[in-house]
């Protein structure tokens, strides 16, 4: 039996309480401007250094952090809900709705993803909800895929068969026995959406597509590094390796849900 | 000529070559078979295949209606419309502006717009940009050469990469298959601006081995020195790619290989004495062939799109930024037009590689 990955769930758990705990306790300030200190390197008094209005990194990565984490874990749960919903009908019901469901799906791949997602968060003026509806909208179909194909084959086990002759009603057998079986696979795709979320919010944030200022982002800051990369590598380095972090450890819960679930597979 | 793109790159990553004795006995399905002395079953098979094609085109086409309207309906009902943003001008007065609209059409009922655009749109004209006042076509003819060599050269590398690693990986002990699955999930977790920001930190601006944007050094070259002086400057770009990309792929294709030396042909290959390397060529590399051919199909809009933020970072001027720029200043005929092919690709690629799986195994067609 393979360990759960506890060093990837630290770090998650980690960046979580830094964002959304520290702030309380902490006086960070991500906002004054200070003249004097401008692209300071990293020291004692600013532990990863200043930007290039003299503000202090630290504090704008942890501020930072809550809006990548809101719209990843938001996209993610928006997303998996609509792909769950779908993905459990069309398994289910089967006929018209499957093939409503196939042709809907289809024409939403054909969409180049990250034209689409451009296209939309351009004109849009990007508040937080705005990119979490735009990043949702365009990264439900994987999960909903995923979910049907395990839907279909939930469908056609004899002990659903049994209950529908029996007489349980349809959603006393989609809640008490599809779901139980259906969350290995939805969480691999829950915990891999929020960092297909994240990775998809900072790459708009770096187009300057992304949370409008003075709001920011790990993605915005980045983008904001970017220009003064040859003389304060600093920051850029910091907010990336956060997002970096972020999406290699949820990519190593995600694997072992992913294990989980063979392996239940394995026993039948 | 795409398709035959698709051949030669299967040709070229091995897929096809085989060093086995049996090789000739085997009638290898060529793609292009035709000719006189046909069975009545061959007759019956090709009517088959057309009616295939004249279905799959109908979706096509069925597809591309509804892509265009919702586009086009989601894209002109935005706020802040090109000409929009040009009022701000203190220069420009509202009666030019009127002038502009008119010229472009703007001034007619959406649905009228919509007619115009797509009864142009048959006739391969994607319109005039607002922003340049050339022709969509034109504009997309220039920058599509190097975002196709680019998205090309990575994809190559991609896949061979891919289907070693993968298949490496399945046959590997456990502890290097453990080490090529940190590397896949590295890849997957790695957003590319920032790789791509640290190579530029390090490798450019540190020890100056690349150049940090741009196509061309900044004296001109010519001949092959300017091919090779292109190819340098590509080397960052790509190379950022190729170690964002391959990780999902080797991961399939691990899985996919997992699958098949489960089987009992490995298993008795395997007992007859097979080594390891005569088993790849003669059992896993053809059992992969369809899967390949798929995600070949599935990765053909990729050639177009996927390098929208490299393309920034690296400040190359092709489809991805120009599309970028499109969507910033709301310019509607390039976003459509840009899109439009991007969706036909997509559909071209899922149909061709459904086609070439059918001419490859006839058993396919079950699962139509």
């Amino acid at each position: 039996m393979r360990r759960p990955p506890y060093i990837s769930l630290v770090l998650i758990g980690g960046i979580f309480v830094l964002s959304f705990l520290l702030p309380l306790f902490a006086d960070l300030d991500p906002y004054t401007l200070n003249a004097g200190s401008i692209l300071e390197a990293p020291s004692a008094e600013h532990i990863i250094g200043t930007d290039r209005l003299g503000r202090d990194l630290f504090a704008r990565v942890v501020y930072g952090g809550q809006i990548s984490l809101i719209i990843g874990v938001g996209s993610a749960v928006i997303a998996s809900l609509i792909g769950l919903i779908l993905g459990v009908s069309a398994g289910y019901f089967g006929r018209d709705f499957d093939r409503l469901f196939v042709i809907v799906v289809d024409l939403f791949l054909t969409f180049p993803t990250f034209f689409l997602l451009l296209a939309l968060a351009s004109y849009m003026s990007a508040s937080t909800l705005i990119l979490i509806l735009v990043i949702s909208l365009t990264g439900w179909m994987g999960t909903s895929r995923l979910i049907r194909a395990e839907s279909h084959r939930i469908a056609g086990q004899p002990f659903i068969k049994v209950a529908r002759l029996a007489g349980v009603s349809k959603l006393k057998i989609i809640f008490k026995y599809f779901m139980p079986l259906l969350i290995p696979i939805f969480m691999v795709s829950f915990t891999f959406g929020v960092s297909g979320a994240i990775l998809a919010e900072s790459g708009l944030s770096y187009l300057g597509l992304g949370v409008t200022p003075p709001q920011m982002s790990w993605g915005s800051i980045l983008s904001e590094g970017k220009s003064v990369m040859e003389i304060a590598w600093w920051v850029s380095f910091f907010p990336g390796l956060m997002i970096f972090l972020v999406t290699f450890s949820l990519i190593q819960i995600s694997d072992y849900f992913q294990e989980l679930s063979n392996r239940k597979e394995s026993y039948k | 000529m795409i398709l035959t793109m698709l051949i030669q790159l299967l040709r070229s990553s091995q897929l096809t070559r085989s060093n086995s004795p049996y090789h000739n006995l085997r009638r290898k399905p060529s793609l292009f078979r035709s000719g006189f002395g046909q069975s009545a079953a061959t007759v019956w098979y090709n009517l088959f295949m057309l009616k295939l094609i004249l279905l799959k085109i109908r979706y096509i086409v069925v597809m591309m209606l509804m892509i265009s309207l919702i586009s086009f309906l989601v894209i002109h009902a935005a706020p802040n419309s090109f000409f929009d943003a040009s009022g701000l001008n203190p220069n420009i007065t509202p009666e030019a502006i009127e002038h502009m609209k008119s010229v472009y059409g703007l001034d007619k009922p959406l649905a009228v717009q919509y007619w115009m655009w797509l009864s142009a749109l048959v006739q391969f004209d994607f319109g005039l940009s607002f922003a340049s006042g050339e022709k969509v076509i034109d504009a997309i003819g220039d920058r599509i050469g190097i975002t196709l060599i680019m998205n090309f050269a990575a994809m190559v590398l991609i896949f061979i990469l891919s289907l070693r690693l993968g298949v490496a990986s399945a046959m590997a002990s456990e502890r290097e298959a453990g080490v090529i699955k940190q590397l896949s999930l590295l890849s997957y977790a790695m957003p590319s601006f920032y790789l791509a920001l640290l190579l530029v930190m390090t490798l450019s601006f540190g020890l100056g081995w690349f150049p940090i944007s741009g196509l061309e050094s900044f004296e001109p070259k010519s001949g092959i020195a300017h091919y090779l002086d292109v190819a340098w400057h590509l080397v960052l770009p790509v190379g950022v790619m190729v170690f964002v990309g391959f990780g999902s792929l080797t991961l399939y294709i691990r899985s996919l290989t997992i699958d098949i030396l489960k089987s009992d042909y490995i298993f008795f290959a395997r007992a007859q004495g097979v080594d390891e390397k005569q088993l790849k060529q003669l059992y896993i590399y053809p059992n992969l062939k369809p899967f390949i051919i798929t995600i070949l199909g599935l990765s053909l809009p990729g050639l177009l799109g996927g390098s929208v933020i490299l393309e920034q970072i690296f400040s190359i001027d092709g489809m991805g930024l120009l599309f970028y720029q499109s969507a910033l200043s709301r310019d509607y005929p390039v976003i459509m037009g840009i899109m439009m092919i991007g969706a036909f690709l997509t559909l071209f690629g899922n149909i061709a590689a459904d086609l070439i799986l059918l001419r490859i195994n006839p058993h396919y067609k079950k699962s139509l």
